[in-house]
């Protein structure tokens, strides 16, 4: 059993399933554009693509905790905007398999912005590190290897696909001041 | 074992010479079948080498340890070595200094506390050199009277000293309880098997301020006033170490040095101690450390004449007068104004250069007065310099001299750290050594070599000298007056500070400056050319600007060094997007931390910048207190922000913002300590340190060894040569003066700091170094940076 509700942001806190997700989302720079809405848009957003979380468990006199496990993109543009609330699936603790909704949800997430490179490579590492769920994730013809999964999953090219799970980092260039040390040190020697 | 009273690091051969003295101090004693058993007994546990007989080669050794001691001004550092190389010239001081070792020796034994012996070992030190001082030989003589040539046992030195406090009055009462009451003080702990009177003055904790504080008077200072000489007064007179217990409450566990201040005529008598702090981080020269940071901990002990009655002694307010009037007289002093009375006229400038110049052939004394209006220093000065053939034989640090055709080249090269960095760093910085060389007028037939006597005896002939040319002229020349000619001058030229101390070889003038300065030969010659010809009246050529020559601060990095620094740190920002968040702002820290330092000049400390509070984005300002020891308000500053510096730091707290947004979700509590950065409420800048658990994030300080981590593998330069770099570039910039570069790297000694009360200075100068910092960032590719590594704009 589940319930819609709105809950205080404060109260929520992130589940173990997706806190690497949430830290790797630190570092992006408001790829989905968020900061172009308006908050009506922003709520009504929220309003359609709800957190999912489970109650945490606390004392008698502690204020209510939630595990947050999907949906929690836009919170961080809603807490910039100073929102307090959100709207949120409360499901009734323990789920069992609450790690592979988490997945899921985040997989499903790429699949809708999944133009944007950056959730690309993280839905690339999520669907390599989830092979078991993919029976789950596609119907018909199952991919063989994570970059055809990526590729029906976002829509892209074989190619496109390929260059994200085999990137070609560019050798770094050492800075001046290194080669000004190794300059002296090869002098010196 | 003597070796535990020693207090600084000693060669070898040092240290064996200091332990044989004393051995052979206590031997004597032991052969003197006068003293009592007891003594001897007790002497004889204290000997480690009974086999030492005369040796006349140590002594000399002694001697000149004790000479480098005075030159280097470690004395009051090193007490016992320098008792042990006091040599007691009569039966009755060899008696003495003998009983003043094994009490010292005993009390540490048993008390494990050095400060008392090592006071003790100082008033012998004293006692036995102030007969040779006109004005206390004949208090130190009556002193020598009582004293005995065998002793029989502690309680009878403990009553033949109260026997010496019962007999004499007035001023040799006072003289007498200052160089015996520490030496009393000791037997009286001794016969008590405890420590007696032991300050516990502020709180139960009372004993461990007193363990962090070491009091020691030295008495090589050459500059400041005293108007009754006998300052060591008022140390005694409070006691041990709990003497100035508000200082003693309020501060880190610093070290309180005391300085004798020497007499000149028009300022009232005061005692100066300065706090410093006991070095946590090494990641710095300890001297330079210690120099950078000395006006944080300067205290004014006064003290009342003698002849002041007791109720105004007493009273605290008319203390708080006497003792404004004493700051007033620093000031003064410091200002070097013309007005003062201690400064030569140009009416005595004339006469004393013509009845000199009239003398100097035969007169030696006359030719040391005329050296020290020229190089402006004192006679015993001038004797330690060292004569060289050529100049290029003169690498050592301190003076020299050569002789030319018509002029003698005076040499001078300050004491500075040696910054030795690895080989792959040499192309990283500018090290030069060559020596401020002042080329003094002089006519071939006066010139010749100093004269080789005795200094004392040179400064009676030159007082005696004077004397007569202050009668038949109605002059009012001293010695003092004639040295410190040369600084004066250059001061009202508007010179540097650090120039001047280099001129006239006394680093006391800027000692902080020096450190971080590279001066250049051409501007030493520049300014030393205006006082040949103004007040030598010689003529003198310009200089070759092609042929200048660099000394000073071995730590100055060229301006490719700073680029690649830079370049470095930004690439670094850069290298880190995608490999974590935390990791992000460890090395935006790093890059914002680093450019701030460089457009501020702000010293590498523990929780740099304050908190958010202390810079004003608008009128863009900033209040740095960055010394270690924030004990006065001394040691703070307001600074005009670069452009540059304002951007970086707007750049800074929008990240900070995001962090806050974004560490809501992931760490509630580590959100709450990121909104308090932005608040105000916590230093600015701070590093993540991050637990085993998801949410186990806390913020650590940044402190210089962060940053010596950080370079750790890559650059091993000390955190401060941002400093040297810019102290060094300022002094190159047209329009910015000595003072405002003071100012601006912390470095205004008391009377001379910027936008006080008496200071000439406005705001308007640090807009000037603000814009030559901005012109120098732009042309050093130094830019403002996101936390993206993007540059801003």
């Amino acid at each position: 059993m589940a319930s819609y509700k709105k809950l205080q942001l404060s109260h929520l806190y992130p589940h173990s399933a997706i806190v690497s997700a949430v830290e790797a989302s630190l570092e992006l720079d408001d790829q989905m554009n968020l900061k172009q809405f308006s908050d009506d848009m922003l709520n009504t957003l929220q309003q359609l693509q709800p957190a999912h979380v489970v109650q945490a468990e606390s004392g008698l006199l502690e204020l209510k905790k939630y595990h947050f496990f999907a949906g929690w993109h836009l919170f961080h543009e809603l807490r910039r905007r100073g929102m307090t609330t959100i709207y949120a699936v409360v499901h009734q603790a323990p789920l069992a398999d609450i790690e592979e909704r988490a997945v899921m949800a985040e997989l499903g997430m790429s699949s809708l912005v999944g133009i944007n490179e950056c959730y690309q490579a993280s839905a690339f590492q999520l669907l390599r590190k989830h092979e078991l769920l993919w029976p789950k994730i596609f119907s018909g013809d199952r991919p063989r290897t994570p970059a055809t999964a990526l590729e029906s999953l976002c829509g892209i090219s074989r190619s496109a696909a390929q260059r994200i799970a085999a990137p070609i980092t560019p050798p770094s260039k050492p800075s001046l001041l290194e080669e000004m040390l190794s300059k002296q040190s090869k002098g010196n020697s | 074992m003597i070796n535990a009273l020693f207090t600084i690091r000693q060669d070898p051969t040092t240290i064996g010479a200091l332990v044989q003295r004393a051995n052979r101090i206590l031997i004597k004693f032991t052969e003197n079948a006068d003293n009592g058993t007891t003594l001897i007994h007790l002497a004889q546990k204290h000997i480690t080498d009974k086999t030492i007989g005369d040796r006349p080669a140590e002594d000399q050794k002694l001697l000149q340890t004790l000479e480098s001691l005075r030159g280097d001004k470690k004395i009051s550092e090193a007490q016992a070595e320098a008792f042990l190389c006091t040599p007691a010239d009569t039966l009755e001081l060899q008696s003495f200094q003998a009983v003043v070792l094994l009490a010292a020796l005993e009390h540490h034994k048993r008390f494990g506390k050095p400060e008392r012996p090592l006071r003790a070992m100082m008033v012998f030190r004293l006692l036995y050199e102030d007969r040779t001082k006109s004005q206390k030989r004949l208090r130190a003589i009556e002193v020598d009277k009582y004293l005995a040539v065998a002793w029989h046992s502690v309680e009878e030195i403990v009553s033949r000293i109260d026997l010496i406090f019962e007999e004499l009055s007035d001023d040799s009462l006072s003289y007498a309880h200052q160089r015996l009451m520490p030496v009393r003080r000791i037997l009286r702990d001794l016969i008590a098997e405890s420590l007696e009177n032991l300050r516990t003055s502020s709180s139960s904790s009372g004993e461990a301020v007193i363990d962090a504080y070491k009091l020691a008077a030295g008495h090589e200072k050459p500059t400041g006033s005293l108007r009754t000489g006998d300052t060591n007064q008022a140390i005694e007179s409070y006691g041990d170490f709990g003497s100035y217990p508000d200082v003693a409450s309020a501060a880190e566990p610093d070290q309180l040095h005391g300085d004798d201040v020497a007499e000149t005529e028009d300022t009232p008598a005061y005692i100066e101690l300065s706090a410093q702090p006991i070095l946590s981080d090494t990641t710095q020269d300890p001297s330079e450390r210690r120099a950078d940071n000395q006006t944080s901990g300067v205290f004014l002990a006064t003290q009342f004449e003698r002849s002041a009655p007791a109720s105004l002694r007493r009273s605290h307010v008319l203390s708080a007068v006497h003792a404004k009037t004493v700051a007033g007289s620093i000031e003064r002093r410091e200002k070097r104004l013309i007005c003062l009375t201690n400064r030569l006229s140009k009416y005595e400038t004339e006469i004393l250069i013509s009845e000199l110049k009239s003398r100097m052939q035969q007169c030696d004394a006359s030719y040391m007065l005329y050296l020290a209006l020229a190089t402006g220093r004192k006679p015993a000065k001038l004797l330690q310099a060292r004569p060289v053939a050529v100049y290029r034989d003169f690498q050592e640090v301190g003076s020299g001299y050569f002789l030319g055709t018509q002029e003698i080249y005076w040499l001078y090269r300050q004491a500075l750290p040696a910054h030795r960095l690895p080989k792959s760093h040499r192309s990283l910085l500018d090290q030069q050594q060559t020596p401020v060389v002042l080329p003094v007028p002089c006519s071939a037939e006066v010139m010749r070599r100093l004269p080789e006597t005795d200094s004392q005896e040179l400064e009676l002939q030159a007082e005696v000298l004077l004397k007569k040319i202050n009668k038949a002229n109605s002059t009012n020349l001293s010695i003092g007056k004639i040295a410190d000619h040369l600084a004066n001058f250059l001061h009202h030229q508007g010179v540097d500070d650090v120039l001047i101390a280099l001129i006239t070889g006394n680093p006391d003038i800027q000692e902080a400056g020096l450190y971080y300065t590279q001066y250049d030969s051409v501007s030493i010659y520049k300014a030393y050319q205006r006082y040949r010809e103004k007040e030598l009246r010689a003529e003198t050529q310009d200089p070759i600007e092609s042929k200048v020559a660099l000394g000073g601060s071995q730590l100055v990095v060229t301006e490719n060094a700073v680029t690649g620094i830079f370049d470095h740190l930004q690439k670094n920002v850069q290298a880190l997007q995608g490999q974590g968040w935390d990791k992000v702002h460890y090395g935006y820290v790093m890059y914002v931390l680093h450019l701030l330092n460089f457009t501020t000049g702000h010293r590498p400390v523990r929780d740099p910048f304050d908190d958010i509070e202390h810079i004003d984005l608008i009128s863009k300002k900033i209040f740095i207190s960055d010394k270690e020891s924030r004990l006065t308000t001394s040691s703070a500053r307001t600074l005009v922000l670069p452009d540059i510096a304002v951007t970086q730091i707007g750049l800074y707290i929008e990240h900070l913002e995001k962090l806050h947004v974004q560490m809501q979700s992931l760490s509630p509590e580590f959100a709450q300590q990121v909104s308090s950065v932005l608040n105000g409420k916590s230093p600015l800048f701070f590093l993540i340190d991050r637990g085993s658990a998801i949410d186990d994030i806390r913020m650590a300080q940044l402190s210089p060894k962060s940053v010596v981590h950080f370079w750790s593998g890559v650059l091993d330069l000390p955190p401060n040569w941002h400093r040297h770099f810019l102290r060094t570039y300022l002094s190159q910039q047209k329009m910015v003066s000595g003072e405002s570069i003071d100012t601006w790297m912390g470095h205004a000694k008391p009377g001379q700091e910027g936008l006080t009360r008496y200071s000439g200075m406005s705001i308007k100068s640090l807009e000037t170094i603000a814009l030559k910092i901005e012109q120098l960032c732009i042309k050093l590719k130094i830019i403002p940076l996101t936390s993206q590594g993007r540059s801003d704009g």
